[in-house]
């Protein structure tokens, strides 16, 4: 198992982390290519100004759609702040960093990275009950749906368990580390890519409602 | 009868003295947490097996005072990390925290890259919780 832990934490992490930039790099150059063949109108007149203020105010929480889906808004804003903040900062990791790569930065106390991580896996059931029981996102989800919920879960529910130490510790410990290194690796492949595309879609969509004077919104 | 009244008196007298000169030889299992250093820790304590660290190695590959580079540490120097790391940012010397996991982890790891089995590197095996 120790030796399990070490090829987990150690050669896996560089093969996970390549892969999700590789991939990233990948997918951004084919998408450009796609849209120089497709879609060339949206480079005509290219409004950066309008696309980057398109950027920021969708990732600011009063944006519209807070205002006609409030509490998808507000549990997406706590599932995804919670889960950036939760992984960067947590003491654990930072010094697992340091020993790695010598760098380091400020830590958050376990305390409040623990109760970071609880309202990660309770955000995380809400949108699955969500997908369940409301009829227009059932109709649409399919397992690739599912299989992006049970990747970016996966590493918080492990995650928990093994700092708490239930159940064997050894073992949830490398299942955490798995869990985060595959999430890294699938995630240019699978939906979770929303990580960068979504800079993407909103410069587009921002600078193509600029261009009729629209708004960012 | 008062033989074995003697005997007995002589037998846990020696009893008692093995107890103490246990009690008062090296400690076997340092519970390091127990000693004060840190008024809040983050983690559970860990419990340093020193004797069998101590059956394994020389001192001196734990045991450190440098100057100009060299360790001049003898036994019978001071032997608690403490002494000089302290818990806050120490300037050239590493706060204690630093100081344990570079020492600690940094044998186990160095000794399984040289594909002997060693110690643990995992922070919950040696930080065990519910003990």
């Amino acid at each position: 198992m120790q030796s399990l832990y070490e090829f987990v934490s150690g050669p896996m992490v560089w093969i996970a982390f390549l892969t999700c930039i590789a991939g990233t790099v990948a997918r951004l150059v084919l998408f450009y290519n796609l849209s120089k063949k497709k879609d060339k109108v949206i480079y005509k007149n290219f409004q950066s100004g309008w696309a980057a203020a398109s950027v920021f105010r969708y990732l600011a929480p009063l944006n519209i759609t807070a205002r006609t889906y409030p509490v998808v808004t507000l549990m997406g804003f706590i599932f995804h702040g919670c889960l950036l903040v939760a992984a960067l900062f947590l003491s654990a990791h930072v010094l697992m960093l340091e020993r790695a790569l010598g760098i380091s930065w400020v830590v958050l106390p376990d305390a409040v990275a623990d109760g970071l991580t609880l309202a990660v896996i309770a955000a995380g059931l809400f949108f699955a009950g969500r997908r369940i029981l409301e009829p227009t996102v059932r109709i649409l989800s399919d397992g690739s749906d599912w299989l992006a919920w049970a990747l970016a879960m996966a590493p918080f529910v492990t995650g928990f368990l093994a700092y708490h130490q239930i159940g064997d510790y050894m073992t949830m410990v490398v299942l955490h580390i798995i869990a985060g290194n595959v999430m890294l690796a699938a995630l240019p492949f699978t939906r979770l890519s929303h990580a960068f595309m979504f800079f993407v879609s909103r410069m587009v969509t921002g600078s193509d409602f600029g261009k009729r004077d629209v708004g960012a919104w | 009868m008062t033989r074995n009244l003697i005997l007995t008196v002589i037998l846990t007298g020696a009893l008692l003295a093995a107890m103490v000169a246990g009690a008062t030889a090296q400690d076997d299992q340092m519970d390091l947490g127990s000693r004060g250093y840190y008024a809040k820790p983050e983690r559970p304590s860990v419990v340093f097996g020193h004797a069998f660290h101590a059956d394994k190695l020389d001192c001196m590959q734990c045991h450190h005072n440098f100057d100009n580079g060299e360790n001049i540490w003898n036994p019978g120097d001071e032997t608690n990390c403490s002494a000089c790391h302290a818990v806050e940012d120490g300037g050239a010397r590493s706060p204690l925290t630093k100081a344990y996991h570079d020492m600690c982890i940094g044998c186990h790891q160095a000794t399984l890259d040289k594909g002997q089995k060693s110690g643990p590197t995992a922070c919950g095996q040696c930080h065990v919780r519910g003990e």
